[in-house]
């Protein structure tokens, strides 16, 4: 009994301690790999419709480093590209009419038909969404608004000239009774005198006479109302003339009663001290305008190459004299010309009133009779000639330019404090004069005709004097209350009509905003270019296998441009039930951080600060996500397995998409619109207008909480079928989580085993979710949360795909899949109904190829017999630097092994072995180019990844296939330039893609044992991009389409593409030798083009000629000495494609040269153990001396690392 | 003894049942006969590197993530 | 305790008997040499015996094969035998393996699992260690690195009885 209770107890301890074998029970296998395994594998992800697309290329390797401890590394390369949508609209919002922009290059009165909403792709200001080239522009905004505009006007002309009638009439009757009674005044006084001398009636006659023919000359002519110096300065804090941002009314021509332009409020005119200030009528541009300047203290007016210029007038078309005024036109980005023809005209004309000017030359015309000219650039108090102390108008202008430019062409003008005086020889003056001096002679005469009289005299004089003194006062009086009144009536008028004509915009902006959408209107997507851009994750494994129970610990992180992710995870497993059961849990954390890359605006109003630019600050938010696993599989029969998963997770921080937009009506109101149409600058408060960020008219980012639990719980059954040879897996996962979002997955693999080690697998994939809370392709009505998202990913819709994967297993542990899978992703497909509708499908393939090697398959370990069997193989090492180095002897030798590369320059630029300064490098280093180069680079990088396959189908042939990814970064410096386009100075540029793929054929030509010379014969394949591109381009049909318009897209120069595009043939040469620890060797070898690339270029052909020598240190361990004399030939030809020019990198003549270089190298391999017959290398290679053709930068060194093993 | 009869009567039969529970019904697999729970095909994830890309493609145009494996890298997918 | 005992035997379900220490070693009639001569245990009598159960879809069985070929061979002489039994229900395969990993000691073949269900063979690998009297002395289960060094001894003790 106790035996058996002892063995009972044994029994027991020995099923919870025995290292069981089961692998494949979890997804941490219960038993660690036997030798080193690895994979290499690439992918193609790819919509369609030219959407998005990815290359994934990813390598992995797993080292048991004893029976217990496991560690695992993989490296995933990304890369994206392609068109992605940005937001969805409702159809009914699409083709409105609106108004061409002059950038367009076509008159503005032409109709385009466009999206209502757009995203701003120059920045977006508050003056961008309305008046330049937003709202304001489209059809039923602007002839609704000018047609009430016009009603107003024609409203306020009739009250006005009511007033002005009756001011008239009060004025004249005032007039005709002062002199009525001046008369009688004076018949009184001189008739007395006149009884007392009879000599003195023919002279009152006659004076009476020439009075009134004085006083007729006078009524026929008008009277001025300048009648003193004063300055117009626009206004400023207290004295508010400018209210509105921006002024479109014709000064020039025939103005409603009163003397103001037809149009109120920003159709208007400006108005100070009775001057009016307007546009001329431009018959080419409807949307022209002048622009209120300054700040809210200080005012001026200004005028840009969006309207005919400045027009100014007195209020009653008088005349007057301009004196000076403030000229401001200082060369900047906005005013950039200061060439022969590029000057500032002003005209003067003798008549308020010009009609019709744009239609001439803007210079010669019958009414000028004032001419200045004044060169782009002055910048102070212009001093006008006399010839305008006496005019009516006066226009000023850009020279060239009576109407709007159509051309591109840009320029600036503001003005201020504009001196105003009345006008020289007045007419009217002249005659008041004579009129004084009439009555002045007379009475002297008087005076001298009484001088009997002289007591009667004097009293009659006092009398007379001081009644007229009496009459006149009241006279003025009269006439001041009566200009008064006149004055405060019409100005309560015009402020009325401003307010009819502000409310009028407000309504017709209303009328845009708010169109009609009728339930089931479908909704339209509109696309957006991504950049190409790559992802790297590095990722580490550690596990350690208890005697039932397996730890693991993995960490690693995912880097692109604008995200940032780390990642770590622990994972428990426990086997137990006789291995039968297996319970697993675990814990990861993800720490995210995000930016956006912001892109430069592209016009400049993006940034300034007159038009409100928004103000929000750059994306850099961060996200963390907890996460947690339990889940349980079981054997269920010898050919049945079951697993429950169950997954929660915890996500907080940023979860928004930073690249995708929402339409949302009602966000801003009309009100809202107008405000920012005329905010003060720098006055626009975005955060009062919208707690959204705004993007465009309409269109504000992507917002979703910033939180979400994720519940996941996922079963799966396996079941081997032996009749057939062919196994099942059939997986359900059904998901839920708190935004709303729940789905179902349903997947069916079936893999069939074939003869000669093939499997084949079918599957097909159905997939279902439903839509997120705030989920919606448009919304039509802000929501109370504040959360919208139209991303499709958050929809409600279904994918079923159907793939086959085929996978070969060959001897030695290699084994070669490749798979295909298409999938159809669509609104119809969401179980149960109710998906959004088509508008967002779409389909998508993955395709992927995999190469895995498993070194167990040749046993290695102590008492093994073969582990010898490599070491002598060996020979004297290769420095990790040459390439085709190394031949294998063996028939039927396999070889893998990876290669990396990182080059480095930077340092100064040299011209042949010299260092040269900017100065000889602007002048010299880009010809074509007017002005001389712009930008150098100022560091440039170069990383290559390379995977070496290698077989040796005899023993004197060896076959070898190299692909490899490139990544490539350049730095340009600043400007090297004062004053030019500095838009990419400090910029990096980076590209990163596969390579050219090398293919050789290695020969025997001759080994005694301790020498050996071999040939290679080899082609590189063009699989590398020469397409890398700066700027992506432009969609056509401004985002509707996916594709890109042809021209917009700009290539990188010569150096940053990843491959030449041509058939390259790549011949070398080598020798290697060795006595006990001496090894030696040289190589020559060669790239030879064969051809110009479809771009219409070729790079240099190259020759290498290597010599090196190595010392075995240990037997493990040898280092070697290398000195290379390399060969460059310039580029052939240029390229025929987009591209910058200011640059040294972007010209032929600055590539190739020739180079000198030593290597020192490490060389490290395994002769036995568990690892023999694996070979790890690293070289620096240090430049000695550089001949650089043309200009070029600096070489820093570049270490090179190889790993490869043979079997 | 005393302690010896309890664990027999009382643990080690619950251990038993709990673990003949957790079977669920199934009849046991002797260890000789784990030949075909061993293949390739039968483990969990036979084919890691395709599963890695499908889940990482499909996580990032569906709105559902995990059911199979614990928490992975992040990515910035547009 | 009698309670117990049937639910062990219920536990302990398949096997009828089973291979203990201290017990002799059963036969095997079922299992057959790859020259289709049955399997006889008496054959080595007098020797120390190491029966391992083993199969292809085991990657510590194929981890501990080398291991035990440079032993046997080591220890021949003193009077060591291993005989492996292979329970893979393909023998095809097992001898397709045997043919690029060949080991020297004798090799049997039992597809339908005869053999281990007499030895209630508990895991895989399974190695029963015999004197030279016929009596199971050890019973392994499993195979680590560090149960190399355990082997060694035992071995080197019973041979030395």
């Amino acid at each position: 009994m106790a035996a058996i209770k002892a063995d009972k107890n044994k029994a027991l301890a020995a099923l919870t301690t025995a290292a069981l074998c089961l692998p494949g029970l979890d997804i941490s296998a219960a038993v660690p790999a036997a030798q080193i395994t690895g994979n290499a594998s690439y992918g193609r992800y790819q919509e369609s419709d030219n959407r998005m697309k990815v290359d994934i290329y990813h390598i992995d390797a797993t080292i048991p480093l004893s029976d217990r401890v496991e560690l695992a590394f993989s490296l995933d390369r990304d890369i994206y590209s392609g068109a992605t949508p940005a937001f969805s609209i409702p159809e009914s919002l699409t083709n409105l009419p609106k108004y061409k922009q002059k950038s367009d290059g076509t008159s503005a009165n032409e109709l385009s038909y466009v999206d209502l909403i757009s995203a701003a792709s120059g920045g977006v200001t508050a003056s961008g969404l309305t008046v330049l080239g937003g709202l304001n522009g489209f059809q039923e905004f602007n002839d609704n608004y000018k047609a009430a505009d016009a009603t107003i006007t024609s409203n306020l002309n009739n009250t006005l000239s009511a007033l002005v009638q009756t001011k008239d009439i009060t004025k004249n009757t005032l007039k005709t009774s002062f002199n009525a009674d001046e008369d009688s005044l004076e018949q009184d006084y001189v008739g007395i005198l006149a009884s007392l001398n009879p000599a003195i009636t023919p002279e009152f006659d006659e004076y009476k006479n020439a009075k009134s023919i004085i006083r007729a000359n006078i009524e026929t002519l008008p009277v001025s109302i300048i009648k003193n110096e004063f300055t117009v300065d626009f206004g400023g804090t207290g004295n508010i003339i400018m209210g509105l941002a921006s002024y479109a009314g014709f000064a020039n021509n025939t103005p409603i009663a009163g003397g103001n332009c037809a149009g109120a409020g920003a159709q208007g005119c400006i108005y100070q001290n009775n001057m009016v200030f307007g546009i001329i009528e431009d018959s080419s541009n409807s949307t022209a305008h002048l622009h209120r300047a300054g700040n809210a203290a200080n005012r001026a007016l200004s005028y840009h190459a969006d309207s005919p210029g400045i027009y100014m007038r007195a209020l009653d078309s008088s005349a007057f004299g301009l004196i000076s005024m403030d000229f401001l036109a200082p060369i900047n980005d906005k005013n950039p010309d200061n060439g022969v023809n590029d000057f500032w005209e002003i005209l003067g004309f003798n008549t308020a009133l010009n009609p019709g000017l744009d239609k001439g030359d803007g210079t010669n015309y019958a009414t000028r009779v004032a001419y200045q000219k004044i060169a782009n650039g002055f910048n102070g108090e212009l001093i006008l000639d006399a010839t305008f102390h006496n005019i009516n108008a006066v226009w000023i202008h850009f020279n060239g330019y009576p109407k709007t430019p159509d051309d591109g062409k840009e320029f600036e003008l503001t003005i201020d404090n504009i001196k105003i005086a009345p006008p020289t020889n007045n007419t009217a003056a002249l005659y008041e004069k004579q009129l004084a001096d009439l009555k002045a002679n007379f009475y002297s005469q008087l005076g001298t005709l009484s001088s009997n009289n002289p007591v009667e005299f004097a009293n009659l004089t006092q009398l007379f004097n001081q009644e007229l003194a009496v009459i006149t006062g009241e006279y003025q009086a009269a006439l001041s209350t009566a200009e008064q009144l006149y004055s405060q009536n019409s100005e309560q008028q015009k402020a009325a009509a401003d307010a009819l004509n502000a409310q009028a915009a407000i309504d017709f902006y209303r009328l845009v905003l708010n169109k009609m959408v009728p339930t089931g209107t479908p909704a339209v997507q509109r696309f957006q270019i991504q950049p190409q851009e790559a992802r790297s994750m590095p990722q580490l494994t550690a596990k350690y296998y208890f005697d039932a129970t397996t730890l693991a610990l993995s960490g690693g992180l995912s880097d692109e441009p604008d995200f940032l992710s780390h990642f770590g995870s622990i994972n428990v497993s426990h086997e137990f039930n006789d291995k039968l059961t297996t319970i697993s849990g675990g814990y990861g954390m993800t720490s995210n951080s995000i930016t956006r890359n912001g892109g430069h605006t592209d016009s400049h109003h993006g940034d300034d600060p007159t038009h409100n630019p928004t103000d929000y600050t750059d994306l850099n938010d961060d996200s963390d996500f907890h996460s947690f696993n339990a889940s349980i599989a079981q054997v269920l029969s010898k050919n049945t397995l079951f697993q429950s998963t169950a997954n929660f997770s915890h996500q907080r921080g940023y979860l928004s998409n930073p690249y995708k937009y929402v339409y949302v009506r009602g966000e801003i109101t009309p009100e809202e619109y107008y405000q920012l149409w005329h905010a003060e600058p720098g006055e626009a408060d975005w955060k009062s207008v919208t707690d959204l960020e705004v993007v465009g008219l309409e269109l504000f980012r992507d917002k979703r909480p910033d939180q979400r639990n994720i519940w996941s719980f996922s079963n799966r059954i396996n079941h081997y079928m032996p009749q057939m040879d062919a196994t099942a897996h059939l997986d359900y996962r059904f998901f839920i989580d708190d935004w709303g979002v729940n789905s179902h997955t349903f997947e069916l693999k079936w893999y069939q085993s074939l003869p000669g080690g093939l499997t084949v697998t079918p599957g097909i994939r159905y997939y279902s979710q439903s839509q997120a809370d705030f989920f919606a392709p448009y919304f039509l009505s802000p929501r109370a949360d504040g959360n919208y998202s139209s991303d499709f990913r958050l929809s409600a819709f279904g994918d079923l795909s159907g793939g086959l994967t085929v996978s070969k297993q060959f001897a030695r542990g290699i084994k070669v899949e490749a798979g295909f899978e298409y999938v159809t992703h669509s609104g119809s497909l969401k179980l149960g109904g109710g998906g959004v509708g088509d508008y967002a499908d779409f389909d998508y393939f993955l395709a992927h190829a995999n190469l895995s090697v498993d070194l167990s398959a040749r046993q290695m370990g102590a008492g093994d017999d073969h582990s010898g069997h490599h070491m002598h193989h060996h020979g004297a090492p290769v420095p990790a630097g040459i390439m085709f180095g190394h031949m294998m002897n063996k028939a039927d030798d396999i070889m893998v092994g990876y290669r990396f590369m990182y080059s480095m320059q930077d340092g100064s630029m040299l011209h042949g072995s010299n260092k040269v300064n900017d100065q000889l490098l602007i002048s010299n280093a880009c010809k074509g180019l007017s002005n001389g180069c712009l930008y150098k680079p100022a560091e440039m990088n170069m990383q290559m990844h390379m995977l070496d396959l290698m077989y040796a189908p005899t023993d004197w042939l060896n076959l070898m296939v190299m692909p490899q990814i490139m990544s490539m970064d350049m730095t340009m410096s600043e400007s090297l330039q004062a004053g030019g386009d500095d838009s990419h100075g400090g910029t990096e540029h980076t590209s990163s893609d596969i390579g050219d793929t090398v293919i050789t054929a290695l020969v025997k030509v001759a080994d005694t044992g301790n020498h050996k010379v071999h040939l290679g014969i080899g082609m590189s394949a063009p699989t590398g991009s020469i397409n890398a591109k700066l700027s992506s381009g432009t969609l056509q049909n401004s985002g509707s389409s996916t594709q890109v318009e042809p021209g917009t897209a700009v290539l990188q120069d010569y150096g940053m593409q990843l491959g030449s595009g041509t058939w390259d043939l790549k011949p070398s040469l080598t020798y290697t030798g060795q006595a006990d620890e001496w090894g030696w060797g040289a190589q020559l070898s060669g790239v030879k083009r064969l051809e110009k690339n479809d771009h219409g270029y070729a790079y240099g052909d190259i020759f290498q000629a290597t010599g090196w020598g190595s010392y075995t240190i240990f037997n493990w361990l040898s280092a070697s000495v290398r000195g290379i004399y390399t060969w460059q030939d310039e580029i052939r030809g240029e390229t025929n494609q987009p591209h910058d020019t200011t640059a040294t990198v972007d010209y032929p003549a600055n590539y190739g040269g020739k180079t000198w270089d030593i290597g020192l190298g490490l060389n490290a391999f395994i002769p036995a153990g568990q690892f023999a017959g694996h070979s790890v290398s690293v070289e620096w290679l240090q430049p000695v001396s550089t001949d650089a053709n043309g200009f070029q930068l600096d070489r820093q060194g570049a270490i090179s690392a190889s790993w490869s093993f043979m079997f | 003894m005393i302690r010896k009869n309890f664990f027999y009567n009382a643990c080690l039969p619950a251990l038993v049942g709990s673990t003949l529970l957790i079977c669920q019904g199934c009849s046991s697999v002797s260890a000789w006969e784990r030949g075909n729970l061993a293949k390739e095909t039968m483990s969990i994830n036979p084919t890691p590197n395709l599963n890695g890309f499908r889940d990482h493609i499909f996580s990032s145009k569906e709105a559902s993530q995990g059911g199979h494996s614990g928490a992975g890298g992040g990515c910035g997918c547009n | 305790m009698k309670k117990t005992l049937i639910l062990i035997a219920v536990l302990l379900s398949s096997a009828v008997h089973a291979a203990k220490e201290g017990e002799v070693l059963p036969q095997c009639p079922d299992a057959i040499y790859g020259n289709q001569d049955r399997l006889d245990f008496t054959a080595y009598s007098g020797k120390v015996v190491l029966v391992d159960f083993w199969a292809t879809w085991c990657p510590p069985c194929k981890k501990s094969m080398p291991f035990l070929n440079s032993l046997r061979n080591e220890l021949i002489n003193q009077g060591f035998e291993i005989v492996a039994i292979n329970v893979d229900e393909n023998s095809e395969e097992a001898k397709h393996y045997l043919a690029r990993n060949p080991v020297d000691y004798p090799i049997a073949f039992d597809p339908n699992g005869k053999c281990p269900g007499i030895f209630d063979v508990k895991a895989m690998p399974s190695s029963y260690l015999v004197d030279k009297s016929g009596k199971i002395r050890h019973v392994h289960l499993g195979f680590r690195d560090e149960d190399q060094s355990v082997l060694r001894e035992q071995i080197s003790a019973l041979l030395a009885e």
